[in-house]
């Protein structure tokens, strides 16, 4: 597998380093929060798991360090491409509603 | 040059081998004579070897099937010793050279007299599934003890080698635009064409030279010989910049234009010949953007009584052997033909002077060859001979017998769809069958992919060339001018037969398995109808040829048995590799010392020379003791040290420990979000230890962390998590907090550390820096100061891990030797003791300090004493989780020290907490377990331990027994009491 690292190009999947699914940004902390919130437990335990086009986080280790988002098919094994996990999650806010979540 | 011996079945001229340069070498120690460029099945033919090997399960006596890649009977061992020991050589494809020595393999006692071809005898009695029958008599234990060492001894593929492989493997990455799969006349005509429109080129060609067919089958190109015409087209692929790679066998295909090769660079060559400390094999990665299958076709035989015996081969390979090697495989031949390729062979041989007779399966049929009897309509119903074929009888429109020495068998072509399979996954669709061609196609290819030669069903070379010529355009090549093929060869569709009518037992279908005709039909009869179940019961198909001359036809069988088109059975999936390559070419240099990098402190060289013993923590080697005159084990130096670093002044190496340098206007909140106590009020100039927790509330590491300046902090880790922390601080800042102003990165390489610890480190501190204040007001505890020595920064801390007045400096890494040297100078007044892990661990434990052994990943704050760490007033990672319910039970165990009740008990390390002598002593009443063990403190005078166990502060003062089930349940009685042995007050440290 290639990945297209958005700062160092098409390097070799071996340098890096997968961590599991991106599938819901960090909560952010308030005053009050209980473990119990569900959004708590969405992001640490709740993973879809499907077969088809998933995004990833992946860590550059040996090479520039960066945490990258990987946007791939599982059953096709193709790499359609990469964003900064810098990036990721305030893309993902400015898109429109119907194109999340499906 | 020495002297030629006779060849029987050499001729006098023809083929490519240089009849100049004979070569010896012996098979099963009798010494033959063959020539440069022979492969061992070439010469030992031409010396009149017919019996190569014996076969798997029935120990029948085998001969050559093939003339290439996927011989499944004569598979030889090379012996060169113990550790070149090389099993399971295909005959076909080993070239000699002078001094080669090989054996045949699966025979007890002579090849000529295997005791064990009983099992041929008895074989009605041993179909498919015989043995998962037969051994369930007397159990698993029987089957342990008694069946299975038997039936492995029986049943096996050559010896593995009795020592370590001396070879050496390389890894290279290997880059093309277009990789082409196969050196034949078709690969080499598309890389050419790709090659002259500017695209780098690799063609790998699996045996011993580029070519493929064009050098055996006798046509001339532009009225150039094969030979010469294929020298010419890698000339011109290598002038116009394209690699051509012979003996390299691309073994699989993976995502991305990802290509697995290996080059075999030695095995050709004369020992003497091979250039010393270069590989035996190069393992290429190739990266490639398109590829190109040029990988020909596989001949296949057809299932008859006998067809395995010793003399019967593939057409194709007789007609290799005569061909390329100029060995004729028989006086008296007989071709059984389904299709008109076989009379090219035929007559090939009637031009070698055999006497050739033709049996076509064909009633219909035109090709008429001078001096060959043709006998039309007509099958091989059995091959006599058991040690060497002598004759064959026929049957269908006509029946009789033939005398005869060879029988070449042309049941139809097989194009080596492999390596379109091995993407099967995402392609989604796999071989196809052609009921027309009676053969399996490559599936439809994307646009990075090609397919030419005769992989893609065509017949004739000139066919061949055409679809070459479509490959290279397809991926943007030029157009190449095709050679005026001159070609004797007559070519047509097969007719179907896979199997002869009456075929069962004895009419083989896969060779090296000794699967039969008999055997699918049992299989489709007994329920396995699926081709996988199928593969799974006769083992068609499996071992080091994976069935490359069966497949087709064994499912062409199952179809036919439970009424279904082949094409409705389907294929089993091809998998890498394509055929077997050495583990060692894959592993390369990446083992034993070399298989992981070693990580070295700066002083590890004075380590060395005095006297340290050396353990491995992650990469690095940290040393564990330092033996001295009157240390007899080493506990004796553990304790030594220990002593003298508790009584006076020790030294220590803390280099290993992971170390990040953080920077920016938000690297306080940043700190305030990792840890999980507050970092905003600490001043500068002081150290804080903090504890990070996991997302899910467990803890994850701890070290301290100082603040150099507003903006700038140095943190530590532990040397086993100095990699996760980063990778974790790393994952944090960019995927949940891109908006702070921080940056960060490791110096774990940069600063070598040392620790000086005991009563007497004061004093040490203030010789080594005189112009300092290092007074308790001057450098309190959790004090900071940064320096210079000599000239250079040095960064001291004052923080203990033993439990005793302790500073630790960092200076930078190129000058740390000459610190640490100068440290021993000075603090030699006071008996400077360097201590290793062993004894820094006695005096962790009796501080109650925890370590990866207590921070196992299952333990939270409370768990370890530490809960109050926490600020409330601020998110962390694992803040939310760490609230959870369940890390309030009471019942949760936590840290407990334990001392042995005898002075002499050694607590065991991983050993399990009972409240009772007396059992039963398992997870009904099991309260906790030991983590780690200090097999002898000074303090207690005997062995104590850190502990976990449930309401642990309830157990202070009582007694518990340790029971360990790995070490010969042995029950011993220890007392606990609070983890903080030494100095609870902490008076030591703040001293």
């Amino acid at each position: 597998m290639l990945i297209p690292c958005p700062h160092c190009g098409l390097r070799p999947s071996e340098e890096f380093t997968p961590k599991g699914l991106a599938e819901a940004p960090r909560p952010v902390i308030g005053g009050a929060d209980l473990p119990e919130d569900a959004t708590w437990q969405d992001y640490l335990h709740t993973r879809t798991n499907r077969a088809g086009d998933t995004d990833e986080y992946f860590h550059h280790a040996l090479g520039c360090r960066s945490w990258v988002v990987v946007h791939r098919n599982t059953l096709t094994h193709e790499v359609y491409g990469a964003t900064m996990a810098s990036e990721f999650w305030a893309q993902k806010n400015q898109q429109p509603e119907q194109e999340t979540g499906q | 040059m020495s002297a030629r011996l006779p060849q029987p079945n050499r001729l006098e001229s023809g083929g490519i081998i240089n009849r100049d340069r004979p070569v010896i070498f012996t098979f099963d120690r009798r010494v033959y004579q063959g020539f440069e460029g022979d492969s061992l099945a070439s010469a030992l033919l031409a010396n009149g070897v017919k019996l190569f090997g014996r076969s798997f399960k029935y120990h029948r006596p085998r001969g050559i099937l093939g003339a290439g890649p996927e011989e499944p009977n004569a598979l030889v061992e090379v012996d060169h010793g113990p550790a070149e020991r090389d099993p399971n050589h295909r005959a076909t494809m080993l070239e000699i050279y002078e001094g080669l020595e090989t054996f045949s393999q699966n025979h007890f006692g002579p090849l000529g007299m295997d005791v064990m071809e009983v099992n041929d005898l008895i074989s009605r009695f041993l179909p498919a599934g015989f043995y998962y029958k037969t051994f369930f008599f007397g159990g698993l234990q029987a089957w342990y003890r008694l069946y299975e060492p038997i039936i492995r001894r029986a049943a096996g593929l050559g010896r593995p080698p009795l020592a370590a492989d001396p070879h050496h493997y390389e890894k290279i990455y290997t880059h093309a635009d277009t990789l082409i799969v196969g050196g034949g006349i078709a690969g080499l005509t598309t890389a050419l064409s790709l090659a002259k429109a500017g695209q780098s080129v690799v063609v790998c060609e699996e045996r011993d030279r580029m070519g493929g067919s064009a050098l055996w089958q006798g046509e001339t190109f532009d009225g150039q010989s094969g030979a010469d015409y294929v020298n010419h087209l890698c000339a011109e692929i290598e002038a116009a910049g394209g690699r051509v790679l012979p003996r390299t066998t691309v073994f699989g295909v993976y995502d991305a234009g990802t290509f697995g090769a290996v080059e075999r660079c030695h095995d050709h060559l004369a020992k003497a010949d091979r250039r010393p400390h270069t590989a035996r094999m190069k393992y290429h990665r190739i990266q490639a953007r398109n590829i190109v299958y040029a990988t020909g076709a596989i001949e296949r035989s057809v299932g008859f009584k006998g067809n395995d015996r010793p003399g019967v081969m593939l057409a194709s390979a007789g007609h290799t052997f005569l061909g390329k090697y100029g060995v004729r495989v028989g006086e008296r031949a007989t071709v059984f033909t389904t299709h008109d390729g076989g009379y090219g062979t035929a007559a090939a041989l009637a031009q070698a002077g055999a006497a050739v007779t033709v049996l076509d399966a064909r009633a219909e049929a035109n090709v008429v060859i001078d001096g060959v009897t043709v006998i039309k309509g007509v099958y091989a119903k059995q091959a006599h001979g058991r040690m060497g074929l002598r004759r064959v009888d026929y049957d269908g429109a006509s029946n009789g017998s033939l005398d005869t020495d060879s029988l070449l068998v042309a049941g139809g072509w097989n194009p080596a769809v492999h390596l379109t399979s091995h993407t099967t996954d995402r392609r989604q669709s796999k071989p196809v069958y052609d009921p027309e061609m009676l053969a399996f196609l490559p599936p439809e290819l994307v646009e990075t992919e090609a397919a030419a030669g005769s992989v893609t069903g065509a017949m004739s070379t000139a066919d061949c060339l055409t679809s070459a010529q479509a490959a290279g355009k397809k991926l943007g090549g030029k157009a190449v001018a095709l050679p005026t093929v001159a070609s004797a060869l007559p070519v047509s569709k097969p007719m179907e037969m896979w199997a002869v009518p009456g075929a069962g037992d004895a009419a083989f279908l896969d060779m090296q398995n000794d699967a039969t005709v008999k055997d699918i039909k049992l299989s489709a009869q007994e329920g396995f109808k699926s081709v996988e179940h199928m593969k799974r019961y006769t083992t068609l198909g499996m071992a080091t040829d994976q069935g490359k001359t069966a497949n087709v036809t064994g499912l062409a069988l199952l179809a036919a048995a439970t009424g279904r088109d082949i094409a409705q059975v389907g294929t089993t999936t091809f998998r890498p590799p394509y055929t077997p390559i050495p583990v060692g070419a894959l592993a390369g240099h990446h083992r034993q010392r070399d298989y992981e990098p070693f990580r070295y402190s700066p002083i590890h060289a004075w380590a060395e020379a005095n006297g340290a013993t050396f353990m491995e923590a992650g990469l690095w080697m940290r040393p564990a003791y330092y033996t001295r005159p009157g240390d007899k084990t080493w506990l004796d130096s553990a304790v030594r040290e220990t002593k003298a670093t508790r009584d006076s002044l020790g030294i220590t190496d803390v280099s290993t420990l992971g170390k990040i340098d953080i920077q920016g206007p938000d690297a306080a909140e940043f700190l305030n979000r990792l840890y999980t106590n507050g970092w905003k009020t600490l001043p500068v100039g002081k150290a804080r230890y903090g504890l990070m927790l996991r997302e899910d509330g467990l803890v994850f590491d701890d070290g301290t962390t100082s603040r150099l300046a507003d903006n700038h902090f140095y943190m530590t880790t532990t040397t086993a998590h100095a990699a996760g922390v980063m990778a974790h601080m790393e994952f944090m800042h960019q995927s949940a907090w891109p908006d702070l102003r921080v940056a960060f990165g490791s110096v774990t390489d940069q600063w070598g550390g040392l620790a000086l610890a005991g009563p007497q480190a004061r004093a040490c501190l203030a010789k080594l820096f005189p112009d300092l204040d290092v007074t308790n007001d001057g450098l309190p505890f959790m004090g900071v100061l940064e320096t210079q020595w000599n000239g250079f920064t040095a960064r001291i801390f004052r923080i203990s891990f033993s439990g005793e007045l302790a500073y630790e400096v960092a200076v930078p890494a190129d000058v740390f030797e000459a610190f640490w040297l100068e440290a021993l100078r000075v603090g030699a007044e006071w008996d400077i003791t360097p201590y290793g892990l062993e004894a820094l661990n006695i005096m962790r434990i009796e501080k109650g300090h925890v370590t990866g052994a207590e921070l196992d990943g299952r333990v939270s704050m409370d768990d370890v004493g530490l809960g109050k760490m926490v600020s409330t007033k601020k998110d962390f990672v694992g803040r939310a989780m760490s609230q959870r319910a369940a890390f309030a039970d009471p019942d949760r165990a936590k840290m407990v020290g334990l001392v042995a009740a005898k002075p002499d008990d050694k607590i065991i390390g991983g050993g399990i907490l009972f409240a009772s002598a007396d059992g039963p002593f398992d997870h009904t009443t099991m309260l906790g377990y030991v983590t780690s063990v200090a097999q002898y403190s000074p303090l207690k005078d005997r062995s104590i331990a850190l502990a976990f166990i449930k309401n642990a502060s309830d157990w202070h003062g009582k007694t518990l027994y340790v029971v360990s089930h790995v070490h010969g349940k042995s029950i011993m009685e220890v007392h606990a009491e609070s983890p903080h042995f030494y100095d609870p007050k902490n008076e030591k440290v703040m001293s």
